[in-house]
């Protein structure tokens, strides 16, 4: 071993570099999702493909219309359990040699529930679509949901509960929930339920959710990849047609509902150097007409790095690694993180304040028509680099869809984007850009924080344990 | 399967590799320098990871955030990232700003120093104290790997130290060191430009000769450090303080680098071992005798000479932290002892050509892949060829390799067991 030396002895001065003129950008060209050709089946499923030259892998995603808006609050987390639990046995296969299966063709299986409902995606090498199909049939038509699987993966949950309430971003993340949405609306509490009602779970529970709400509504199945070659409504319907009856109507969406602020939530995490901030109110859902201007407005306010508040509190201040600002959606309603990040401990009073005149001159002027253009040039460039997997592009579609919009809706969005023109813009920004009802939610070292929340003069400041 | 890579070196040393690829109208651009942690100087750790952000200071062309602003400008993302082996920058951008891409990677590594001050120094010496403190110091095991690092390696060896190094050396970092640290390693001859996307080969090369033709700069870096080491000689077992949320091991041997027929035969053990939901561990540990939440496992890849080989296992509320450290001890020495079956070697076979599936379905997996094959091994294809080798361990080499490297007296291992 020989760490002597690391670098030469004497390194000549550089000589005065030439570089190139800086080379002249064109305009942009116009952008527009695959097409999505969307049919339905005999069997009544409806059939989304996207034919993608060339691709190696394909993607599957099985949209079922059970979205977390239907479980009763007292066992929420009952389809994130289903969902998890579809492959831990099957008429024809154990949870082990499921998993084998999988392996043995190269396939990923990623199931999860959300406001849009549940969904299993599954990719694989386009030579093995069939089999693939075969595996999503046989686990969402024929589960046995055997006893001790689903109490282990009730088990694990609750594990992870512990866990994400042991790092400051998912403890700010379920706080945040707890303390801004309002109580009687799922959303207040986290998608894959809590300690209590994963305590209360049972496989009965399980089994009546898979039976009354997965299999009884609506289901779409979108398919992306190299698929010249294939008929995909045919080659769906014999694997998954069982799927497509249904006994039920579309379930309606629960508009988001909140709980007005000002105030501070503090999380005691005792030591802790840094303090993970949220800072929110409501904010438009993606069927608003307003939605593309205020995602335009959430950049200028907190994109990466050249935005206003990584201006000011990382490259001018050095307070943080970095802020964020963004939209989130539950299918109707949303909420406007205006600013998220990590806070050296005894920055955290002054960052706040920042955040707080920063949003307030942003309502108060609105975004300059540069950072409006800057903004719509990013977005509208950065979202189709975004969609280059048949993955990302299946679950696009899927997020369309399980926001009752139609499939193709990301081709509007971004040219909605494109043309925003700077009033529409700085109207978004006075409308959505508030500090007299916010929520902050701050975890952290609350003895050594208080004072300077307190200071702050923004709101009640409460405690919350989550 | 995409066309095939293709690499020439310019005049002033820097290595162009090339793979075009017209799915989309975009271009990945990656600029791998051969400078991580494993070169830093005693006293200095964290600065290759420091300088990497200086980088994004501004050049004599490029004002503060102008790198960030020009990118953005044309709905390009970018960013940089420091290893132990290397520091990388890449964008993905539309193919109409692909030399917009080159130029600004050429102005900062032709002209950097114009632009570095003392005021910049700070700045990014507070944000990267604060990305330490997110990362790792707010974080329940956040610094499990900066503790075994320590006794896996002997003090001295590059890889005692991450990345991103200690609050002390961060502080004592100087506009001096950076100067001399950019001179010694940011060079033409140092780096490779990697390329994947909607253009020819020789637009590439044309394009990265406009762009980096004027640049001299250090014609003789110095070597990496040789970090050749077998394997520990007896385990050491430290236990950490840190109150966490559930018990936990980590456990880590030293193994051949990237390149080393065992190092193949490895991977395959660990995607035998704890590669997905039929994996021994997870079958045994996880799912059957309910005595792990998670187990993970695998190396590296590091090339310094040594690999790092690791697995992780975190208790079931209510289990032992003993119990399941012998499940995953039998596990181990079973491997060793008896080859796996093909069927085993067979699945890991299909995970791992799967996992290169992946990271060549993006343009910046594909850029990413090739820069590292030409800078490590001379070898654009490296990565594509990865299948073929791994494909050809057979059940009796893996568990030889388990047997000689991943022996129960060779290991770093840590304990958290103050449960919250």
């Amino acid at each position: 071993m020989n760490t002597s030396t690391t670098r030469s002895p004497a390194v000549p001065d550089r000589p005065d570099n030439t570089t190139a003129p800086r080379p002249v950008v064109s305009a942009p060209e116009p952008w527009a999702l695959p097409a999505v050709r969307s049919e339905t089946a005999a069997s009544g499923l409806t059939v989304h493909s996207l034919d993608l030259p060339d691709r190696e892998l394909v993607a599957v995603t099985v949209l079922l219309d059970a979205p977390v808006t239907t479980e009763p609050a007292e066992l929420a987390g009952v389809g994130t359990i289903t969902a998890r639990a579809l492959d831990e046995g099957t008429a024809h296969h154990d949870g082990d040699t499921f998993a084998a299966a999988l392996d043995r063709i190269g396939a990923d299986w990623s199931p999860s529930a959300s406001f849009g409902g549940v969904r299993v995606t599954v990719t694989m090498p386009l030579e093995n679509l069939a089999a693939g199909l075969d595996l999503v049939a046989e686990a969402l038509l024929t589960p046995t949901f055997p006893d001790r699987d689903v109490a282990r993966l009730v088990g694990q949950r609750r594990d992870r509960l512990v866990q994400q309430l042991a790092t400051p971003g998912g403890k700010a993340s379920i706080a945040l929930r707890a303390v801004a949405v309002a109580p009687d609306h799922r959303a207040h509490l986290p998608s894959g339920g809590t300690d209590a009602t994963m305590a209360a779970l049972t496989r009965d529970d399980v089994v009546a959710h898979h039976a009354d709400v997965l299999l009884t509504g609506p289901v779409d199945v979108v398919v992306a990849g190299n698929l010249s070659h294939v008929d995909v409504v045919d080659l769906v319907d014999r694997h998954l047609g069982d799927l497509g009856p249904t006994s039920r109507a579309a379930t309606a969406a629960d508009p988001l509902r909140m709980v007005p602020g000002p105030r501070i939530v503090v999380v005691d995490h005792p030591g802790a150097v840094q303090t993970e901030l949220r800072v929110v109110r409501p904010g438009p859902d993606t069927h608003a007409r307003d939605r593309a201007a205020t995602r335009l407005v959430a950049h200028v306010l907190g994109g990466p790095l050249t935005s206003r508040l990584d201006a000011v509190l990382r490259e001018e201040k050095g307070y943080t690694y970095g802020v964020r600002s963004s939209l989130q959606s539950f299918r109707r309603g949303g909420l406007f993180m205006l600013a998220s990040g990590s806070f050296d401990t005894p920055t955290t009073g002054e960052a706040l304040a920042l955040v707080r005149e920063h949003v307030d001159a942003l309502a108060g002027d609105g975004p300059t028509p540069d950072e409006v253009a800057g903004a719509a040039d990013y977005l509208a460039g950065v979202i189709p680099l975004s969609l280059e997997t048949p993955r990302a592009l299946a679950s696009t579609v899927a997020g369309n869809l399980g926001d009752d919009l139609p499939p193709e809706h990301t081709t509007v969005h971004l040219a909605a984007l494109r043309s925003a023109l700077t009033g529409d813009v700085v109207r978004a920004a006075r409308r959505h850009l508030s500090t007299d009802d916010v929520v902050v939610v701050a975890v952290g070292d609350a003895a050594e924080i208080e004072p300077d929340l307190v200071a702050l003069d923004w709101g009640e400041v409460v405690r919350h344990e989550p | 399967m995409p066309a095939a890579p293709v690499t020439s070196t310019l005049d002033n040393g820097l290595r162009v590799v090339v793979a075009p690829d017209h799915l989309v109208p975009a271009v990945a651009v990656e600029v791998w320098y051969d400078v991580g942690s494993r070169h830093e100087e005693p006293g200095r750790t964290g600065f290759a990871h420091l300088f990497e952000h200086l980088m994004f200071q501004g050049s004599r062309n490029v004002d503060g955030t102008g790198h960030f602003a020009a990118i953005q400008s044309v709905g390009g993302t970018l960013n940089g990232t420091t290893s132990f082996d290397r520091t990388n920058y890449f964008e993905t951008v539309p193919t109409r700003a692909f030399e917009l891409a080159l130029w600004l990677e050429a102005d900062r590594m032709g002209t950097l120093l114009d632009a570095l001050d003392q005021p910049n120094l700070d700045n990014q010496r507070d944000v990267v104290k604060n990305e330490r403190r997110q990362r790792y110091d707010n974080q329940p095991y956040g610094t499990a790997w900066e503790q075994l690092f320590t006794i896996l390696f002997p003090v001295g060896h590059p890889y005692h130290h991450l990345p991103i190094g200690s609050m002390e050396h961060l502080d004592a970092a100087s506009l001096d060191d950076a100067h001399r640290f950019f001179l010694t390693h940011y060079s033409p001859h140092n780096a490779v430009l990697s390329l994947a996307g909607d253009l020819s080969v020789e637009e590439g090369v044309e394009a990265a000769k406009r762009a980096f033709g004027g640049i001299t700069g250090n014609p003789e870096p110095p070597a990496a450090p040789d970090g050749s080491i077998g394997p520990r000689d007896g385990t050491e077992v430290l236990s950490s303080d840190e109150v966490v949320p559930a018990a936990s091991r980590y456990q880590t041997w030293r193994v051949p680098p990237d390149g080393h027929a065992d190092h193949d035969a490895l991977v395959v053990a660990f995607e035998v071992l704890a590669g997905g939901g039929a994996s021994r561990l997870v079958r045994r540990a996880v799912r059957t005798e309910e005595l792990a939440e998670a187990v993970s496992g695998g190396t590296f890849e590091m090339v310094g000479g040594v690999d790092v080989a690791t697995l992780v296992a975190r208790v079931r509320s209510g289990r032992d932290l003993d119990e399941l450290g012998v499940v995953v001890d039998e596990e181990v020495a079973r491997l060793a002892a008896e080859p796996p079956t093909d069927d085993e070697v067979v699945r890991a076979g299909e995970r791992l050509r799967r996992d290169r599936l992946d990271t060549r379905a993006t343009l910046m997996g594909r850029a990413d892949d090739h820069a590292r094959g030409v800078a490590l091994f001379d070898d654009a294809t490296w990565g594509d060829h990865a299948g073929d080798r791994l494909r050809a361990v057979t059940p009796e080499r893996v568990s030889a390799a388990a047997a000689t490297w991943l022996g129960p007296d060779h290991r770093a291992i840590l304990d958290y067991r103050n449960v919250a």
